[in-house]
């Protein structure tokens, strides 16, 4: 009796304390939508300018054979590197001053005696030069760059084995010449039309499973995480020494206060996320019925309950404050990798994805993708209400034994 | 000044264990996250599905290629489950290596191989593809080599008898014998050539900047400690005016932590060898100075230190996002040019001395001191 009487009374005293300062409440609101819009921002508009306005590439040959011109000229009418990528051909000279005027993202560099090098089977090398204030897109081209000197690497040396075989053959030296130029060529436009091997095909399961919705549902997550921790922080107290003792004599436990604390920053976090969600519904246009709610808050409550008692208990075996924040802002930024919730778990390494077996943070998040994104029409608790048995063991034990140690 | 730095001496005795490691903090946890991420990126694999619909010498041989790639972690399935799967998100892509590959290669043709499926959460869709395409290609590329030598010495009269694995034989030697073509990169006005292939590849000096931000807010808790009202009126009483005491004391911090920055830079030089250079040795000065002023301004704001420890973390991730340390912005700086004088942090990444908040804070500080005092004697 006396456990749920401190209890109420802490609660009201949190509420106060919430009351108080509500000017800062509109603030904490608003801090993690700010810092995930910012994310999505920069990523989105990363994009964005690849197709708006292409990266400019230089284009210098050095060379100037045949066969470097054919290619030059072929890129130059036609960028054939996809429609994001703008290549013209260009002095050395002119490349440079691009790049320091901040013009060009990269030039490549056909070097001098390019083509009889290749012919001859002499190893060559194919110079990339990056702008240093574009790195992302420098990165980028290089790593096309790669992927198609890898392809004419082969071809390369098909054309040096029919050199090889013609050999024994009967012909001179001009039609010789001639014929190499036409298997560059030949091998060139076998290159371009690689594609044709792949027959391409899209599945699609169901209209809402696209990266907007599951990056959706992931950043809504991520939002009521940071909200968990925000809120839960701000109503810690610096409580003196003196004050500890008074509440010792009242018969107040450690534990009361910090399941008070829970319910308080729980309530609040309640709030802020059915607005957040009700809102984020409407804009992506989730078919959701009254049991797919249900399931839904049940989840959330059941994965917040958790993630506040690890907060809990962090607080509990750390006695330095700053050290507190760290431990329970390293452990969020854990919980919220493993959760898939920045980069899907499918791609983690095996070991990785044992870890994520054991997170609360994935366990909640898959449940909720699975009945938004999948209309899955059932979820299991049991994981996360073990889970939760756990962390309340685990919160029940520190506390006494903390009382303890203390007295 | 020794005075002040042996009444800081006694507190730094006292404290001393959560002082070393505040200072260590930017060194450990930079290393720390470089690995991991390494480790992680190392071992991370894209789940993709292989359907093998026969069983002859050229598809086995593709098969073995792709999974000998690092980059992808291959499950052999039949191509209902495959399918299945894709669509539940546990795969990546599915390919179906068509019956009649070895057939339709050995005969020169090319088209509709292979059959790949993706769905629209396909993130490594496009390299995964681009990859099993350049295994075909030269599968493909090679009987076209083979055909060409039938012709020619069919035209030309050749001594020999063609046979198809004669020449696709040879053409697999030339490959494996020379190294051909290569590519090299390098950035402008930068000698060296770099050679990286991960993917995510975090800057240690950005790392260690956001890092050294931290541990730098929450080492000046000491303003806030030591501005008491028990204490205040005894300043009254000394040769130093309060104000005077706190400058002279970020004056001693700063040094300690212009220490640890050599630390750091030794450190990192041999760790993982980072390269030391009077401009990055000119660009950490000009950043500390920075930082500390910046701590200073921030710590003198506050009363309450719990509120000053959380407003000190929330800054730390709101500008790791937008300096460009953890997700590059270089997409939207080259867009709108005035965006690199919000963040404090974006000059020093780009390795400039010049840094509009370091003058923003001194003319802070310095109207702060010139200011009435209440206590002066």
């Amino acid at each position: 009796m006396h456990f749920i009487k401190h209890l109420l009374l802490f609660i009201k005293n949190n509420f106060m304390q919430l009351q108080r300062k509500w000017l800062s409440l509109p603030l904490l609101f608003i801090f993690p939508i700010v810092i995930v819009g910012l994310i999505l921002t920069i990523i989105i508009s990363f994009f964005t300018t690849e197709k708006n306005d292409p990266i400019q590439v230089g284009l210098v040959d050095l060379d100037q054979s045949n066969e470097t011109q054919l290619v030059v000229d072929l890129i130059d009418e036609a960028s054939q590197l996809g429609t994001f990528i703008q290549i013209d051909k260009m002095t050395e000279k002119a490349a440079n001053d691009s790049i320091k005027a901040n013009q060009l993202s990269a030039y490549i560099t056909f070097p001098k005696k390019f083509t009889a090098n290749l012919y001859q089977g002499k190893s060559v090398s194919l110079p990339i030069v990056g702008n240093p204030k574009r790195p992302t897109e420098s990165y980028l081209i290089k790593e096309l760059i790669e992927s198609v000197s890898r392809h004419i690497r082969s071809a390369q040396a098909n054309i040096l084995t029919i050199n090889y075989f013609t050999e024994d053959m009967t012909m001179d030296q001009k039609t010789r010449n001639d014929l190499l130029f036409e298997q560059f060529k030949d091998y060139l436009f076998y290159t371009i039309g690689r594609d044709k091997i792949v027959d391409d095909k899209e599945i699609r399961n169901s209209a809402t499973a696209s990266p907007t919705h599951y990056y959706g549902i992931a950043s809504w997550f991520i939002i009521v995480t940071i909200w968990l921790l925000s809120i839960y922080s701000f109503l810690i107290k610096e409580d003196t020494i003196r004050m500890k003792q008074r509440m010792k004599l009242y018969g107040v436990t450690a534990l009361q206060q910090v399941m008070a604390r829970i319910i308080v920053t729980l309530t609040t976090v309640g709030l802020f996320a059915v607005a957040s969600f009700f809102f984020l519904q409407t804009w992506l246009e989730w078919d959701l019925d009254i049991e797919d709610y249900s399931r839904i808050t049940i989840i959330t409550l059941l994965y917040s309950y958790v993630s506040l008692q690890s907060l809990a208990v962090i607080a509990m075996l750390i006695p330095s404050q700053k050290l507190q924040l760290l431990g329970q802002s390293v452990l969020t930024c854990i919980l919220l990798t493993l959760s898939g919730a920045i980069i899907p778990t499918l791609y983690f390494p095996d070991w990785m994805q044992i870890l994520t077996k054991y997170s609360y943070a994935n366990e909640g998040l898959r449940w909720l993708q699975e009945i938004i994104l999948h209309q899955r029409l059932y979820a299991d608790y049991v994981p996360l209400i073990l889970m939760n048995t756990a962390g309340l063991f685990v919160l029940i034990a520190l506390s006494l034994w903390k009382e303890r140690a203390e007295r | 000044m020794m005075n002040i730095l042996q009444t800081r001496l006694i507190h730094w005795k006292k404290q001393w264990v959560s002082l070393l490691f505040w200072l260590l903090f930017p060194i450990i946890s930079t290393l720390l996250v470089i690995q991991l991420t390494n480790v992680i990126q190392d071992d991370s694999k894209v789940p993709v599905g292989i359907v093998l619909q026969e069983d002859t010498q050229l598809a086995t041989a593709l098969y073995d290629a792709i999974k000998e790639t690092p980059l992808i972690r291959i499950h052999d399935l039949q191509e209902q489950e495959a399918l299945t799967q894709l669509e539940r998100h546990q795969l990546d892509s599915v390919f179906i290596i068509h019956d009649g590959y070895e057939e339709n290669i050995r005969k020169g043709r090319r088209n509709h191989l292979i059959t790949s499926y993706s769905s629209n959460l396909s993130f490594a869709y496009t390299p995964v593809k681009e990859m099993i395409v350049s295994f075909v290609q030269q599968d493909t590329g090679r009987s076209k080599a083979a055909y060409t030598v039938r012709d020619l010495g069919k035209t030309y009269g050749a001594d020999q008898s063609w046979k198809w694995e004669n020449v696709v034989a040879k053409s697999i030697d030339i490959q494996k014998e020379e190294d051909l073509l290569r590519t090299t990169f390098s950035f402008l006005d930068e000698s060296q050539a770099t050679t990286e292939h991960e993917v995510i590849q975090f800057k240690t000096w950005g790392l260690w900047a956001l890092f050294s931000l931290l541990s730098t807010l929450l080492l000046f808790d000491w303003l806030m400690k030591e501005n008491r009202s028990s204490i205040l009126p005894r300043f009254a009483f000394t040769r130093f005016s309060f104000k005077r005491y706190l400058l002279k004391n970020t004056l001693w911090y700063t040094v300690l932590l212009m220490l640890f920055d050599v630390i750091a830079m030794i450190t990192f030089r041999i760790a993982i060898h980072e390269p030391i250079s009077l401009k990055l040795i000119a660009a950490i000065l000009s950043y500390r100075i920075m930082l500390n002023a910046g701590a200073f301004v921030l710590a003198t704001c506050f009363k309450h230190l719990y509120l000053y420890y959380s407003v000190s973390f929330a800054l730390v991730l709101s500008l790791a996002i937008s300096s460009g340390a953890v997700i590059p912005i270089d997409g939207i700086v080259n867009k709108a040019s005035w965006l690199e004088y919000l963040n404090p942090i974006y000059p020093f990444l780009q390795m400039k001395v010049a840094n509009i908040w370091l003058l923003l804070f001194a003319i802070w500080i310095t109207s702060w001191y010139v200011r009435k005092e209440k206590f002066d004697a």
